[in-house]
């Protein structure tokens, strides 16, 4: 039989879905179909419906992750969790909200909006992705460090295992040691322990006001230490990122070492505060638009960048990001987070293996000083030739996978051996 | 006089000789006598140990769980034994790993912002230490003066400031553990986001059955600039509870948002003088910090939602004796019932914020349909809820009729879409309550996670999921009986 007569008899299985066949690639692989469920049911019927043909599903959001963690291993289906786009209970003076993990945090933060409160996490590339993604990709953003991340304000999530059963864990109270955090374990797990179907977060009031500044040091080393004197002094900023020369120039236009500091809070501390960053900063401080933060996010936006993510305690920062813009590296510090963030300029003459060998290097040095290098976004040449997690072999990882996937169906490879 | 006990005369066991020879003669107690300290914690349920071992490095812990698996002997990690769930009581006997030695601050690491701690440093040490740099450590159990911070994190623990800054696992980088089969292993690293799925996460608030923690890097903040603390005076519950809303709802996050009822005003006030006013149906502790200007301005904030609520006072603290005086009423509140009454059962419960007037109305209405009086002094902001039930134990039947009362408690705070446990955990107390939270096939995913890691009966069994194997099912039991008015309790906080 062949493979498309193979498709067309799998896609009739999962018929009451409506599959629609083909889709966009995946790690290069045209996906065998792609059903978008509606409800909690429905994906748990299509995961059980997979488990049962043994058929793998890749979960898909708003795709703005989709070249993260190693490749795809098998054949696939994909399971689009757009149309899990709904609010599910979300009560203001609690501070909680709970949404289908396919609406899109832009969606999520409007709702919010209307009641002065937001979910405070600005991920890369934009409020486009899906809370769901952000929640198992662990991408954080400008804010984090300052604030906290998806891993740190989830209060609860309903998932599908692997065999379609589904498990509610945690709550919609804001502060709950009731059991094990399972929906802890989906933080950072590329959708790998089952589908992420509804989330609950703890939000926050809007700041009132918010600014930004811009100061222009005269080094890296002058830059960190100017971030750090400033996060000690308990300010309300959100976030301190320090552009090199490469990012300043994409942003600015200005070839420069650039700190960008966001502030956000009662309009009587984003005041005091600019006046006493002025006072500190023996560099001069400007105003700058606040838009900056959103283009600082999607500054490595798109499916064939190479993008890393360093993460290295403080006192190596200007070490690390000098290494990294000297092997061609656009970069910028998240000082607060201690990470720094990068695009790897490639083009199709460029040696994948080269580039893996220097990452690699550079991976082992960040080891040394107990941070880590992860590959954000890469093609599936450079995926195959580094592991682009980088995480620690846990073998109680590979347990827990198959506990909550005995078949191996959810995003096959993604963690783990890509082999 | 001091008092000697004479050990046993018997050959120890050869478990006893072989965790002799890893960890050394002083560090492992064997006879009844020397035992007895390990057979409860901050509860009645009581359980002896087999044995218990006092190790030094995580070396000798990896050593001790290869042993305890040769043995087939569960083991059971404990802290200061402060907790109040029953976790750390080794219900099935064999080696309790008691952590206190393992107590040294390794490394404060004020450039990178993280201190470095074995498991047995007590959380006040932590932050006394830091304090003198400028900084802290947020998480701040009630309990700070004796609890340690490896029960901290086996716990998830909270306290009056996870309000703003969020439970123990918010506050944790990396965790040097050791698993079921003895290998050493770290989860997370010396920084925010460790790619991979988030162990460390889970890890956290497991109470002791997925491993031992035997290192733990912690993330510093800052000290404050400015710091204000405030007692705003209600004339009831509901009319303070509102204001709780009332000052979320104007956007305004306290550090930290506590509130005592009459009742236990009643009992604190003369025994500590934290300046309660007796006659206040409700007190609300409130503590704002932030840069000069913006806590004056927040503050004008919580003023006005209090009096919109009906506040009748509104004190800020001056100085931080007068500061310290209004923590300490709350932090030591449950050592003063303990003081005034012969008995008492301090529960845990949680429920949305705006659950809680109605909350409040239906507890209070429940323990007094039983006949009990009933302290509330609870963490307002977050929904965590802590009555305490006064009686007297040598009345027959009393304590069914107390952990009858308590059921009907729990059941309150899930009827509102709460949980059973905010902070102290599930323990042995709680496992019966889990099949009102959860399904079957949501504690079966737990019992997932438990196997994961290894057996489930190698690491504090009986502990969390109901119905485990070999195990009675679990029953609440947080009750503490100073017999004769000679004990004041004094070493159990909320």
């Amino acid at each position: 039989m062949s493979q498309d007569s193979e498709t067309k008899i799998l896609s009739q299985t999962f018929k009451a879905f409506k599959p629609e066949l083909g889709g966009r690639l995946i790690d290069g692989q045209e996906p065998l179909f792609t059903v978008k469920p509606e409800s909690v049911e429905e994906v748990s019927a299509i995961v059980e419906l997979a488990y049962t043909k043994e058929l793998a599903l890749v979960i898909a959001g708003s795709r703005t992750a989709m070249c993260m963690g190693n490749v795809v291993n098998r054949p696939f289906a994909v399971l689009d969790t757009a149309n899990l786009n709904s609010i599910v209970e979300y009560v203001p003076e609690d501070l909680t909200i709970t949404v289908e993990a396919g609406m899109t945090l832009a969606t999520l933060q409007f709702t919010l909006a209307e009641y002065g409160q937001y979910l405070p996490i600005n991920p890369p590339p934009s409020d486009e992705i899906s809370v769901g993604g952000m929640l198992v990709t662990g991408v954080a953003g400008t804010w984090r460090g300052q604030l906290p991340s998806a891993r740190d304000l989830i209060l609860g999530a309903t998932t599908v295992k692997g065999d379609g059963t589904v498990v509610r864990s945690g709550g919609r109270v804001v502060k709950n040691v009731t059991g094990y955090d399972l929906h802890r374990l989906h933080a950072g797990s590329l959708g790998s322990f089952g589908v992420v179907a509804e989330t609950t977060f703890k939000v926050l009031p809007l700041p009132v006001s918010s600014a930004m500044l811009r100061i222009e040091p005269k080094s890296i080393a002058a830059g960190v230490s100017l971030a750090k004197s400033l996060l000690n002094k308990g300010f309300p900023i959100r976030s301190v990122v320090l552009t090199s020369p490469a990012v300043s120039g994409l942003m600015l236009s200005k070839e420069e070492f650039i700190l960008f500091v966001d502030i956000g809070g009662s309009d009587v501390a984003v005041r005091q505060t600019i006046t006493a960053i002025s006072a500190l900063s023996v560099y001069p401080v400007d105003s700058t638009v606040i838009t900056i933060g959103q283009q600082l996010r999607s500054i490595f936006e798109g499916d064939n960048r190479i993008v890393v993510r360093v993460g290295v305690p403080q006192q190596y920062i200007a070490e690390i990001m000098s290494q990294m813009i000297e092997m061609n590296i656009a970069v910028f510090a998240n000082i607060a987070a201690s990470q720094i963030s990068g695009e790897c300029f490639s083009s199709d003459s460029t040696d994948m293996k080269e580039l893996a060998d220097q990452l690699g290097s550079l991976r082992e040095i960040v080891k040394r000083y107990h941070g880590y290098l992860m590959i954000e976004n890469a093609s599936v040449e450079l995926r195959s030739k580094i592991d682009p997690s980088g995480a620690s072999k846990l073998s109680v990882v590979d347990e827990l996978r198959r506990k909550f996937d005995p078949a191996q169906i959810i995003n096959p490879g993604r963690i783990g051996d890509s082999k | 006089m001091v008092r000697f006990f004479k050990r046993s005369r018997h050959k120890p066991e050869p478990l006893v000789r072989e965790l002799i020879k890893v960890v050394g003669i002083n560090q492992v107690l064997y006879t009844a006598e020397d035992l007895i300290g390990y057979e409860y914690d901050a509860t009645i349920e009581r359980a002896a140990p087999e044995v218990v071992v006092l190790p030094h490095t995580t070396d000798e812990i990896s050593s001790v769980v290869k042993i305890c698996r040769q043995y087939n002997r569960p083991i059971v990690p404990r802290g200061s034994g402060s907790g109040l769930s029953g976790g750390s009581v080794p219900i099935k006997g064999g080696v309790v790993v008691s952590l206190t030695r393992m107590n040294k601050i390794l490394d404060i690491n004020i450039e990178n912002r993280y201190a470095v701690l074995q498991p047995g440093v007590i959380n006040l040490q932590l932050q006394d230490r830091l304090a003198t740099e400028g900084f802290t450590y947020a998480p701040d159990p009630s309990s700070q003066r004796i609890c340690t911070l490896g029960g901290n994190v086996a716990n998830n623990s909270g306290g009056p400031h996870t309000l703003a800054h969020g439970s123990t696992v918010n506050h944790i980088l990396e965790l040097e553990v050791v698993l079921p089969n003895g290998d050493i292993a770290r989860l997370g690293s010396r920084v925010l986001d460790t790619p991979g799925p988030d162990i460390r996460g889970l890890f956290a608030g497991s109470e002791g059955t997925l491993g031992i923690i035997t290192e733990i890097t912690a993330q510093i903040i800052p000290l404050p600039q400015s710091l204000k603390t405030m007692l705003a005076v209600f004339d009831t519950v509901t009319s303070a509870s509102e204001a709780v809303s009332s000052i979320i709802r104007r956007g305004v996050i306290p550090v930290a948002l506590e509130m005592l009822d009459q009742e236990i005003i009643k009992i604190v006030e003369p025994r500590i003088q934290a300046g309660y006013p007796l006659d206040a149906g409700a007190v609300l502790l409130i503590e704002i910090e932030g840069i000069p200007d913006a806590v004056d301005a927040d503050s004008e904030l919580v003023k006005a939602a209090c009096e919109a609520s009906g506040a009748s006072e509104i004190r800020v603290a001056t100085s931080s004796e007068e500061r310290e005086k209004l923590w300490e009423g709350r932090k030591a509140a449950i050592g003063a019932i303990g003081a005034a009454y012969p008995a008492f059962y301090l529960l845990d419960g949680v429920v949305p914020r705006t659950k809680l007037p109605q909350v409040m109305e239906d507890v209070l209405a429940v323990a007094s349909s039983y006949g009990f009086k009933c302290a509330n002094m609870f963490h307002a902001g977050d929904g965590n809820l802590h009555p305490t039930l006064m009686f007297d134990p040598q009345n027959e039947g009393v304590l069914d009729r107390v952990l009858e009362c308590a059921g009907e408690i729990m059941r309150i705070c899930v009827d509102s879409g709460g949980a059973i446990t905010g902070e102290h955990g599930v323990g042995l107390e709680k496992t019966s309550y889990m099949e009102w939270i959860y399904s079957q096939d949501d504690l079966d995913a737990m019992e997932n996670i438990r196997e994961a890691f290894g057996p489930a009966d190698v690491f504090n069994p009986c502990k969390i999921l109901p119905n485990g194997h070999g195990c009675a099912v679990g029953h609440a039991a947080e009750i503490n009986i100073a017999m004769g008015g000679n004990q004041t309790s004094a070493d159990i906080y909320i």
